[in-house]
């Protein structure tokens, strides 16, 4: 599994500049998630106070709107839980380049309810997110200097 | 696709993991006290009065109200003696009083210190108990739909009319509070011998002795009775949630058992002061009002029910003076139930 | 000690835990009452026999309507009738009980009564599992039979009795065990002479605290349907699986059987829909604990399935062995009030435990219905692929990975998806081992005891939905399974 790590530079070496971003976003992503984990995110309802700020000036639509507020603000300590859930997922998932195909999706789930969660200034950071986490997806980024293409080379299929 | 769950889970389940041995870690900076209370499904549930009670103390206290459900009375008691202390409780809600002296004998309770209640007269007997308080009260009595029966039931002894036969829907005194307030009913008011003479002739009555209120009050609502033995307040839910006026609750002559729901303090409680404050709140106007409409029982205070339909509720004669019943009588009378049921008693 | 022999005992030990505990935490100072034992002994009997013998007789007469659906589109149709037959499983008994009463009125209290709620609560399963019983084990000689010209009375004497006469004992006692054990039925229509032991355990946990009678009357109520099981014989080996004529055996008034009693027997479930629907308002302020509860559903009903799956498979990893198939067949859990007290006393409940509990509980309570139910009859016609495969040097690891995996994977995931079933209908187990509503069938529960029966009624049809999923979850679960391990 190791030897394929490195070899996958060999064979799917045109993937390697977007390995590095995917590295990268991966290590942002590490950051992000461990902040929250070690302060008060997961223990203070910043996450149902950020969404009551900034959800009804978001451009999401009425019922997505009335979903957060009934569904997600109650229970903001499961959806904290989640997303930090889900950051660890990615971070790892990018680093270690192992299943980033379904993970970049779930990425571009989070960055989508984060757009509309989040403030203005964070809009454009979570479109672009949104973007690399598509492109991701679509090239497969982890067979390059990644699990993936262990699996990919013995199984094929769609998911590495 | 088997990885991705897997991976998913795992990255989850750590992280969970993680944050559990966080929060004992951090436990005692930051997070607030918790109080406990251990109640029944029908209490702590989002209809019961619990959540209403939880938010309003929560306001202002500065700590967290956690539920604990323990299914009925009986099975509260039960895990209050097995589990003790490792249940954690700090205020148990919901005992009657055939469980009270099962719960002194089994369990160490913190004495209440209340006083200066604006109680009703029926209520105050059952207050002079210095390790539990009650918190509603209801008047046990049959519940038939108007016009179904010829002539309703004006007594006890009018329940052997032949149109009620197997008409009767009554609890099992065994696994229900009500039911055993119908057999404590008959004896108080007939005598223990004629009473139980009285029980068996009824057994040919009884529609059938459901194991919860629930079932027996189904067996109305779906017609199969023609009588259910519930409280005065019942029509008062239909009148309310369901605009329905067709219901109505008979008064027998004998007088009817009062039904009073207890709360108290266990011994081991932890955060016992705000369990004492949560008694407190419980008693208030707020809290009484809250319970009356969501437990659809009478409040324990005066002028609560003022200006809500529980005030229109008929007075009935009530059986007087509140009793304790030791727990070897209650299980002595349950035992002869038993057996005149089995059909080898009196 | 090998890693069967070590999984056997381990199985064994989860199994008999509660009594294991039970009997070590309450000592036993005295003896119940031989009088009223020996009452109660004979209630349950009693019941369970005339259950479990009518159950059968209308099962097998609605079996032989369920097997004219064969083969093509027709399988279609079967799949609805099963469903209707398995209905009865998917709600909380008392939404059964309530339209039974609704239908047969005035209701026959006691062991009647009690014995035509278990035959209407149970002959569809009987006749789901008679169905398949009679296609696998003996599809092919119905189909020689009619060939040539064998009556329907010749075959039935000659060939259905004689050869299957193994599985309707084996298929009886599965019925009268699960009628034995019976709590809430006996507890309702028993009327007076109903007294179970059931019951009479929780008379002493409830009435008197006295625990420790309790126990003893666990472990003889156990002891036995355990020493009855002894009798059993093993059942005949299924054939090749193929669509097979069924014509000597089939017949249409089995199916007219089983609509009109469900068109009886749950019109008052569907009038009860009807009306809840009028209060449905009521449920906009309850969405949020809707939506939680209805995953706790599904989370609860995936988790008793993948246990239930992953503990048949542990069977299966085990078998064969005299003793171990003994205790399989005569194994029966503790009364439910009994298995929940012991695992709540053991360790903490908080947080997520009761989650892990729960699921343990359910799977310990249903796991022997599952192996009765034909787990065991699936393990014992692979047995001489077992031995071959012996033979030829496989080891035990082998064996199960190429040899019953790929054959059993699909058949397991089906008995954990009715184990799914049944825990997302159940309320009693959780209601002992969780400290608030988690699931579906508890909030049901607690909406029925304020009053609101029309919204649960309406309620428990999410509960069907629920167990639908939980259902499929599995049988897809099994599928994968299934090929990844050719």
């Amino acid at each position: 599994m190791l030897v394929a790590f490195f070899e996958s530079v060999k064979y799917v070496g045109h993937l390697l500049p977007i390995s590095f971003l995917r590295v990268f976003l991966g290590y942002y992503y590490l950051q992000q998630a461990m902040s929250k984990f070690k302060g008060d995110f997961l223990s203070r309802p910043r996450i149902a106070d950020q969404i009551a700020e900034w959800l009804p000036a978001s451009h999401a639509p009425n019922w997505y709107k009335l979903f957060v507020s009934s569904q997600i603000i109650p229970h903001w300590q499961t959806v904290a839980f989640i997303i930090v859930g889900l950051e660890f997922t990615i971070a790892i998932s990018y680093i270690a380049g192992y299943v980033v195909r379904p993970v970049a999706l779930l990425g571009v789930l989070l960055c989508f309810n984060m757009l509309f969660f989040s403030g203005p200034m964070n809009e454009d950071l979570y479109k672009t997110f949104l973007a690399i986490h598509f492109i991701m997806a679509w090239v497969g980024a982890g067979r390059c200097l990644g699990f993936d293409y262990y699996f990919f080379k013995r199984r094929r299929g769609i998911w590495w | 696709m088997k990885h991705f769950i897997l991976f998913v889970t795992v990255v989850f389940v750590g992280l969970f993991l993680a944050l559990l041995n966080k929060n004992d870690e951090t436990k005692p900076q930051e997070v607030k006290p918790t109080l406990r209370v251990f109640g029944y499904s029908s209490f702590t549930g989002q209809w019961g009065p619990g959540p209403g009670l939880k938010e309003l103390f929560e306001k202002d206290c500065e700590c967290q109200v956690q539920y604990i459900e323990g299914s009925d009375s009986g099975i509260l008691l039960q895990r209050l003696k097995i589990e003790g202390d490792s249940l954690g409780a700090d205020l148990v809600v919901g005992l009657d009083q055939f469980d009270l002296q099962k719960a002194l004998s089994e369990q160490k309770w913190r004495e209440l210190n209340i006083s200066g209640l604006d109680a009703y007269d029926e209520v105050k007997p059952a207050l002079q108990n210095s390790y539990f308080v009650p918190f509603d009260w209801g008047v046990i009595a049959f519940v038939a739909r108007k016009g179904e029966l010829n002539q309703p039931p004006r007594s006890l002894d009018d329940l052997m009319e032949p149109e009620l036969k197997r008409k009767i829907a009554i609890e099992d005194p065994r696994t229900s509070s009500p039911g055993m307030q119908f057999l404590y009913w008959v004896v108080r008011a007939k005598g223990e011998d004629e009473g139980f003479k009285f029980i068996q002739k009824i057994m040919d009555q009884v529609h059938s002795y459901s194991p919860t209120w629930s079932a027996a009050y189904g067996l109305f609502t779906k017609k199969q009775a023609k009588l259910a033995l519930s409280y005065v307040t019942s029509p008062v839910y239909h009148q309310v949630e369901e605009k329905n006026n067709d219901y109505v609750a008979l008064e027998f002559k004998e007088g009817h058992p009062i039904q009073y729901e207890f709360m108290g303090i266990p011994d081991f409680c932890k955060n016992c002061e705000l369990a004492e404050r949560f008694v407190n709140l419980m008693l208030s106007d707020q809290g009484q009002k809250l319970i009356m409409q969501k437990n659809y029982m009478f409040p324990i205070i005066k002028n609560v029910k003022e200006g809500t339909p529980f005030a229109d509720i008929p007075q009935f004669k009530t059986l007087g003076d509140f009793q304790i019943p030791p727990a070897q009588e209650v299980e002595r009378l349950l035992k002869k139930w038993s057996e005149v049921r089995r059909g080898d008693g009196t | 000690m090998s890693p069967r022999n070590l999984m056997r005992s381990a199985l064994l030990v989860y199994l008999v835990f509660p009594f294991l505990f039970l009997l070590s935490h309450f000592h036993i100072t005295n003896w119940p009452e031989w009088r009223e034992l020996l009452w109660a002994f004979k209630n349950s009997f009693l019941q369970a026999f005339f259950s479990a013998v009518f159950s059968l007789l209308l099962g097998t007469w609605v079996a032989f309507g369920l097997i004219s659906f064969t083969g093509g589109f027709r399988r279609h149709y079967r799949m609805i009738l099963e469903i209707l037959c398995l209905l009865p499983n998917f709600l909380p008994p008392l939404f059964t009980l309530l339209s039974i009463l609704n239908f047969i009125d005035p209701f026959p209290m006691g062991i009647a009564g009690i014995t035509i709620a278990h035959t209407i609560l149970n002959f569809g399963l009987v006749a789901v599992m008679m169905a398949n019983i009679i296609e696998n084990k003996i599809g092919s000689l119905a189909e020689l039979a009619y060939i040539e010209g064998s009556t329907r009375w010749q075959f039935l004497r000659k060939a259905f009795w004689p050869l299957l006469k193994n599985d309707i004992f084996l298929l009886t006692l599965f019925i009268f065990a699960v009628c034995f054990g019976s709590f809430a039925i006996p507890l309702i229509v028993g009327g007076g002479k109903g007294t179970t032991m059931e019951v009479l355990i929780y008379e002493k946990i409830r009435l008197s605290s006295n625990w420790s009678e309790a126990v003893v009357l666990a472990v003889i109520q156990s002891a036995f349907i355990f020493a009855v099981s002894f009798f059993a014989k093993r059942g005949g080996a299924a054939g090749p699986s193929r669509v097979v004529n069924l014509r000597i055996l089939r017949s249409f008034s089995g199916i007219g059987a089983l609509l009109l009693i469900m068109a009886f027997g749950f019109l008052g479930y569907v009038q009860g829909v009807v009306e809840g629907f009028h209060q449905i308002s009521a449920f906009y302020e309850l969405q949020s604990p809707l939506l939680w509860n209805f995953l706790g559903s599904l989370v609860m009903g995936i988790l008793v399935g993948l246990l239930a799956y992953g503990s048949l498979l542990v069977i299966a990893y085990c078998w064969p062995k005299a003793w171990f198939e003994k205790f399989l067949s005569g194994y029966m859990a503790p009364s439910t009030a009994l298995c929940c007290f012991a695992f709540l006393i053991v360790g903490t409940n908080e947080s997520f435990w009761p989650f892990i509990k729960i699921p343990l509980a359910f799977n310990l309570l249903c796991l022997a219905s599952l192996h009765r139910m034909g787990w065991d009859g699936v393990l014992r016609s692979l047995e001489g692929q077992i031995t071959i495969a012996r033979i030829l040097g496989a080891n035990s690891t082998q064996i199960f990975k190429e040899v019953l995996m790929p054959q059993i994977s699909k058949r397991a995931a089906l008995f954990a998806g009715v184990a799914a079933v049944w825990a997302c209908g159940d309320y009693s187990v959780s209601r002992i081992l969780a400290h608030r509503d988690v699931t579906l069938a508890m909030m049901t529960e607690t909406l029925m005891s304020g009053y609101r029966l029309g919204l649960a009624t309406v309620l428990s049809l999410s509960l069907v939905a629920c167990g639908v999923i939980c259902f499929f979850v599995m049988v897809g679960v099994g599928n994968v399974f299934s090929r990844k391990s050719i």
